[in-house]
């Protein structure tokens, strides 16, 4: 199936051997989109970098300029101020909204309904447009910057996101009442794709598919970084270990997420929002790795003194996961293909990189 | 007509991770001492909280090393495997983290010139199958006892790897522009083995 | 009663043939018909397109959006827009496709779903034709889709194709048995397999979807299996199979599937309407205008249906149809039977 199917969102190759309609073995193919991301980066400089974190991967590009420049400041021991801290959260959790919002529509796309399509990219518009007030970009913000964020969040924002919030928290429970109260929905979710909470810690699977097996890590939690210590909010566990149990993830991490955001604007302390950076880099090296909408996002930096990196190395959470796909599959017929690798939220562009 | 859905209990041996990451079993300084407890010569130390490094890792342990991290200090996931072109040497750095411990580790083992390879730790973490890959593929970085050791970002039968620092784009896709401007097939590399590569540096 | 569908083009013909000073009987007859086909396609494709508007403005509305408006009144045209899109397409024929099969399944199945119109009266005064058996020849016209199906998923040479003909098959052979049985429930209440008189015996006594409940829900599932809509289009379930046995076919000819598939819709809720829902009966209004109204909110219900469930899989709809609608068909033929001999109805 693929590269060109449109169970693939995006371009990937799933070569699957089949007995009748029942999945015997498969092999993802990947690499369609590789664009040599951190050859690219070796050659740029720290600043010129977080512009190109947006293309990695076009539904969540927040969260990867976030972890690169937590990177950069882990290498060089940057301080952020509170309040920069507090709006890369805010810009982090609208930005999960988004991508979980995305991933509700193309799952329910794969699975044959449109509506549902449509409501959830209605109300990802809301969130676009969030985004768009904090930074004047609507899909690749090129927001974060080292040391901070680039600027403070506009005098309105409180009241916008708010009323964003409360409409979407109304909205979300249609959704759930819409989706899951379908026993359509049910028997083509429930007890599909199963992926044992020990397998999937071994293959390294992270994220929503791996807290759908009931694992409870969010780095958010077991790692804070950024100001997430600051905030109450609860893990979203589920133990189906199934399709429909990531479903469920996602669905409280979206709630999750609006009660970080009204914490953090609650909270949010007066003060700059851009750090100070130094002009020369040092050697040395770092990393840093945040809870992507996907699962682990970890970047690597090696500094040799240039005011380029030397070394670059990125993991995707997709890149793993899919690595992990034909051990899902196997036993499950070709119909469910969707459905499971779609509960599995594909980005092409950060797998490929 | 049709074969049941496949519905696989989960099997007892699965325990139950719900209390997961709530607190550190052991502390950073604890799980170093047991390592060089075990691996007396290893250069291993705290870097910062949570944070353990471990530089100039001999080749030949990885293995071994890894299975005791994962078994006895409940290393269950790797992170990230890289390949690095230090121009000299090759190098390869792994990023394990403990869920369990909530820690990170980090090793770095340097592979000589003209030889880069080392023991593959996919048969420890299926996760780091694709990483080990993916160093083959951009550094040709060998991983001795790989599953599947091949291509994966890059078309079948690519014959050059382009993260290596002595890599040059223009150099490969040279354009014969007194040739009408047509472009040369690929010329392989210098080595006729071009596994290994022989260009150092 | 006077039939329009005949006496009009009888009454063409006849002036047609007096003008040429022709005084043939059987060139009459034969004239006759041809323009009652032609009036006949003309009326089905009419509706069509407005059935095509419905489901494009209703889905639109449930998905909180507008739907077509940019081409004509509301976008009334954006129907011809697409068909002359399609038309000026290129007609692909697959390098390795069988060019036979290929082709004559479009005209099998187009032809057989437009011949089911021709065994549905749509009026006391309005049908084409009005055998004794027409019910059963309804549904056995019906029948005849799945096999050209199975023979262009073949013909396409494609994987996808040939998936989605089989599935195809496999999903008719599952749903044809409770249908025809909770028909034949309708049947045993009726007394005849004629649709007029189906329709005369409730309007003398009550719909048939008061006592039969059962088997109206069983012939609602049923017939969206058999007119494979969402949520039981696997056969064409587009995130698995591209397009099912559709894949390979471009142009006018896709275009021709799409609207035959409406043709069956349309012919599915006529044929629901006709034996559950009282057929043209109703007050005030004349009987094509409640045949119609009828008809338009089966169709309603397909659009609802199709707008709020996701798709099914194959083998749970095999499942669906094995183990729970043949049960609940043959409990609905059992209180079929047991009305018919107590004599209530």
């Amino acid at each position: 199936m693929g590269p060109q199917h449109p169970f693939t969102h995006g371009l990937w190759t799933l070569k699957v051997k089949v007995d009748g309609e029942t999945i015997i073995d498969a092999e993802p193919i990947i690499g369609y989109l590789h664009r040599g991301f951190e050859k690219l980066c070796e050659n740029r400089n720290y600043p010129q970098i977080v512009p190109i974190c947006d293309r990695l991967c076009y539904v969540a590009s927040m969260s990867w300029d976030h972890v690169y420049v937590s990177a950069v400041e882990d290498t060089f021991d940057i301080k952020v101020p509170v309040r920069g801290e507090y709006i890369r959260v805010i810009a982090l959790e609208i930005q999960r909204i988004a991508s979980h919002l995305i991933w509700l529509a193309s799952f329910m796309t794969d699975l044959g309904n449109l509506t549902a399509f449509l409501y959830a990219m209605r109300e990802r518009e809301m969130f676009i447009d969030l985004l768009q007030a904090l930074c004047g970009a609507r899909l690749t913000y090129n927001y974060p910057r080292i040391g901070g964020v680039s600027q403070d969040m506009p005098r309105t924002f409180p009241r916008q996101c708010l009323k964003a919030l409360d409409l979407f928290e109304k909205r979300l429970k249609e959704y759930e009442y819409l989706i899951e109260e379908s026993e359509v929905f049910r028997i083509r979710s429930e007890g599909v794709g199963y992926l044992r909470p020990s397998d999937a810690m071994n293959l390294g699977v992270t994220g929503p598919a791996l807290r759908g097996s009931g694992v409870p890590v969010d780095l958010r939690r077991t790692e804070p970084y950024s100001a997430y210590p600051d905030f109450d909010f609860e893990v979203a566990v589920e133990k189906g270990c199934d399709v429909f149990a990531r479903y469920r993830v996602r669905i409280k991490e979206m709630y999750e997420s609006c009660s970080i955001i009204r914490q953090a604007l609650k909270k949010m302390p007066p003060g700059p929002v851009l750090g100070k950076v130094p002009r020369h880099f040092p050697r040395g090296e770092g990393y840093a790795r945040t809870e992507d909408p996907r699962g682990e996002a970890f970047f690597y930096i090696q500094a040799d003194g240039t005011d380029r990196p030397y070394r670059v190395k990125i993991r995707s959470p997709i890149f793993v996961t899919v690595s992990a796909a034909p051990s899902i599959l196997r036993g499950y017929k070709i119909a469910d293909v969707p459905s499971i690798m779609g509960s599995l939220d594909m980005c092409l562009g950060e797998s490929d990189r | 007509m049709s074969t049941p859905t496949p519905t696989i209990v989960a099997s007892k041996e699965d325990r139950d991770y719900s209390g997961l990451g709530i607190k550190a079993e052991r502390s950073v300084e604890d799980i170093v001492s047991a390592i060089k407890e075990k691996f007396p010569g290893i250069d291993v130390k705290v870097k910062k909280a949570g944070r353990i490094e471990c530089s100039k890792f001999p080749r030949e342990k990885i293995v071994e090393f890894c299975t005791f991290l994962r078994d006895s200090l409940y290393f269950e996931h790797a992170t990230c495997v890289a390949g690095n072109d230090l121009k000299r040497s090759w190098e390869v750095i792994y990023h394990l983290s403990s869920y369990r411990n909530r820690c990170m580790l980090q090793i770095r083992s340097e592979l000589p010139r003209d030889d880069p390879s080392i023991d593959s730790v996919s048969r420890i973490w299926g996760g780091a199958d694709w990483h080990e890959r993916e160093t083959y593929d951009m550094y040709g970085i060998v991983f001795n006892n790989h599953p599947k050791l091949e291509r994966v970002l890059t078309p079948e039968g690519t014959d050059f790897f382009p993260f290596r620092k002595d890599f040059k784009l223009l150099d490969h896709w040279k354009i014969d522009w007194e040739n009408k401007g047509k472009r040369p097939p690929p010329q392989p590399m210098a080595s006729t083995d071009t596994r290994f590569g022989d260009n150092n540096g | 009663m006077l039939n329009y569908l005949y006496s009009i083009p009888n009454t063409i013909a006849t002036a047609i043939l007096s003008v040429l000073h022709i005084n043939l009987p059987q060139l009459n007859y034969l004239l006759t018909w041809v323009i009652a086909s032609i009036v006949l396609i003309v009326v089905v494709m009419v509706n069509v397109i407005i059935l095509i508007y419905v489901e494009r403005k209703l889905l639109g509305r449930f998905m909180d959006r507008r739907g077509p408006f940019v081409v004509g009144p509301a976008g009334f045209f954006q129907n011809f827009a697409d068909a002359f899109k399609f038309l000026v397409k290129e007609m692909i024929l697959p390098e390795n496709a069988d060019s036979l099969g290929f082709n004559s399944t479009l005209v099998i199945i187009v032809a057989s779903s437009l011949l089911i119109m021709t065994v549905v009266p749509q009026a006391p005064n309005f049908f084409f034709t009005d055998p004794e058996l027409s019910l059963l020849l309804a549904f056995a016209i019906f029948a005849i889709e799945p096999f050209a199906v199975v023979i262009a998923g073949w013909a396409s040479n494609n994987k996808y194709s040939l998936l989605g003909g089989f599935r195809s098959t496999a999903q008719m052979m599952s749903y044809e048995v409770p249908m025809l049985i909770t028909v034949v429930s309708v049947v045993v209440l009726a007394g005849s397999f004629n649709f007029r008189d189906i329709v005369n015996f409730q309007a003398g006594h009550v719909w048939f979807v008061v006592p039969l409940i059962i088997g109206f829900i069983v012939f609602l599932i049923s017939i969206v299996a058999e007119i494979e809509r969402i949520p039981f289009d696997t056969p064409d379930a587009e995130a698995e199979l591209v397009h099912g046995w559709m894949t390979e076919y471009a142009g006018i000819k896709f275009a021709l599937f799409q609207l035959t598939s409406y043709v069956r819709s349309f012919a599915g809720a006529a044929i629901m309407v006709l034996i559950f829902l009282g057929g043209w009966t109703g007050p005030f209004l004349p009987p094509v205008a409640w045949f119609y109204i009828k008809v338009y909110a089966v169709f309603v219900l397909f659009v609802w249906m199709r707008a709020s469930l996701p798709r099914v899989r194959i083998d749970q709809i095999l499942n669906l149809g094995w183990r729970s609608l043949l049960p609940l068909s043959l409990v609905n033929i059992l209180i079929a039977a047991l009305l018919r001999i107590s004599g209530v109805l």
